[in-house]
């Protein structure tokens, strides 16, 4: 269970984050939209640890992370994954050291059963045989691929994408938002994912949040947020610019 | 005028705020190699990167500064026919200051650059955040092992940088400006104690942490893209050699108390 209560955040004193609150259930699939700049990403990072918020409390299954420094952190995050928007896969590692990469840092299996997690996990994202690539031979679909296989060897409770189809094309993003779907069927993780592509919203959101001026506007399932009467979601998902809408009165 | 105090006071913070990086990071890294597992793997790749791949360069820079320094002392010592104490101004000089400096300087712009560019690449392209989202401290990882090759490296770099300086002084004072060799040895052994040398290796090993903190403050505060890893590496670069320079006065300074010339 992670809950938000009055997250604020800003940066060179322009607020990004308002006061998010915001509570998701174990096993969720949580979706947060929201305009260019909204501060998705920030909030995601702030799950996963990776930012402090000015004020506001953060809790992971009861224990509020906000307070804890960066090495009392470390236990949480192995509980948690990320698939970053641009993979950030390490350039000096070939693919099985970068899929291997938590295992073998935190010595949490023996050489023989990380190479069987490996390529378990690289099956799953339909990379298998790719063990000996390095980043720079891979597309933009494939390092994402092998983002995701790193950040479920570890088996996380919890799986943060961020923006995890924004520069794909329309095939590559189904196969992506697919995958997201399976991993979350298959290993009941709650996962949260920061979009604000539409069509992956409606595929994988069991809830969709709507993140505006640093504020959750509205949270509801796809087909409530879709029939929803506020104007600023309607445009969202329409994909109305707010000139337009001026225009239209 | 009350500008010009805005400026200054500003100038002052950000240079405070600059400090106080560079000193936390050093605390949190001496912290985590005593309480980290050792990397191996990491720390031998990077005393090959560090200290084999800066071998050439060394050792074409002292070689060729032992060479001028011979031919420049030669020429003063000449005038009043004391030829032969151009072995131990060589070797004390080399020693004591040139080739700790210099090789300082030359590992400050060549590895010193690659930290800050490398670590700044990594942290403008999400690496240094997928780190610590697998519960891996940056310093642990990257700046560990590093400072450990470093501090490795420069002395042994520093050691290989005063032979070959006294040896190509050597050769361009006793075979091209005809020097008595012997005499030019004799000397050279007489005058110059053990102390010189390590006087040298002492400074170097102060050095190698300047290098390494600073390079690696300038990767892991990167930011904006290309231009920010850019700017990270040029930094680097210059705040590593100003900070060897000064520091170098100051060391100098301390080590005459505790061990007199």
């Amino acid at each position: 269970m992670i809950e938000i209560v009055g997250l604020k955040k800003s940066f060179a004193g322009i607020p990004v984050l308002r006061g998010v609150d915001l509570a998701v259930a174990d096993s969720e699939r949580l979706v947060i939209i929201g305009g260019s700049g909204c501060g998705k990403s920030v909030l995601l990072r702030h799950i996963a640890g990776l930012l402090k918020p000015d004020t506001g409390s953060l809790r992971i299954d009861g224990r509020d992370i906000v307070p804890l420094p960066e090495r009392d952190l470390n236990p949480i995050r192995q509980g948690i994954g990320v698939l970053f928007q641009g993979a950030a896969l390490f350039d000096s590692l070939d693919v099985f050291h970068n899929v291997a990469f938590s295992l073998i840092e935190h010595r949490a299996a023996a050489p023989k059963e990380i190479r069987e997690r490996v390529a378990e996990v690289l099956a799953v994202v339909g990379m298998s045989g790719q063990e000996n690539k390095k980043p720079a031979e891979l597309s933009g679909g494939m390092r994402k691929r092998i983002g995701l296989a790193r950040a479920i060897i570890s088996r996380p409770r919890i799986m943060l994408y961020d923006e995890p189809t924004t520069g794909l094309d329309p095939q590559m993003a189904d196969s992506i938002n697919r995958l997201i779907l399976k991993l979350s069927e298959n290993y009941r993780v709650t996962s949260i994912v920061v979009t604000h592509d539409m069509t992956s919203a409606q595929m994988v959101g069991e809830r969709i949040a709507m993140l505006h001026q640093g504020k959750i506007l509205v949270s509801g399932t796809p087909r409530e947020i879709q029939e929803s009467p506020q104007p600023i979601v309607q445009n969202f998902i329409r994909g109305i610019s707010e000139e337009r809408a001026a225009q239209r009165g | 005028m009350e500008r010009l105090f805005q400026r200054f006071g500003a100038g002052t913070l950000r240079f405070v705020d600059y400090l106080g990086s560079v000193a936390t990071l050093t605390s949190e890294a001496f912290r985590s190699l005593v309480t980290m597992r050792p990397r191996w793997r990491e720390t031998t790749l990077q005393v090959y990167s560090i200290g084999v791949r800066s071998l050439p360069v060394v050792l074409l820079t002292g070689a060729f500064i032992g060479m001028v320094f011979s031919a420049q002392s030669y020429f003063q010592f000449h005038k009043v026919r004391m030829d032969t104490s151009t072995g131990p101004a060589v070797s004390i000089a080399l020693s004591r200051e040139l080739a700790p400096i210099i090789t300082s300087l030359m590992i400050a712009g060549r590895v010193g650059a690659a930290m800050a560019a490398e670590i700044g690449t990594m942290r403008v392209t999400e690496q240094i955040d997928a780190l610590r989202s697998m519960a891996v401290l940056p310093v642990e990882y990257l700046v560990v092992p590093r400072m450990i090759a470093i501090a490795f490296s420069l002395p042994l770099l520093t050691a290989m940088s005063i032979a070959i300086g006294i040896f190509s002084g050597y050769l361009v004072g006793v075979e091209v400006l005809n020097i008595d060799g012997a005499y030019y040895l004799h000397n050279m052994y007489i005058y110059t104690e053990d102390k010189d040398i390590y006087t040298g290796l002492i400074k170097v090993f102060i050095f190698a942490f300047l290098v390494v903190f600073i390079s690696c403050r300038e990767g892991l505060h990167c930011e904006g893209g290309a231009e920010g890893v850019g700017r990270a590496t040029t930094e680097a670069v210059v705040n590593s050699s100003i900070a060897i320079l000064i520091t170098n006065f100051f060391v100098t300074m301390l080590l005459s108390k505790i061990i007199p010339p």
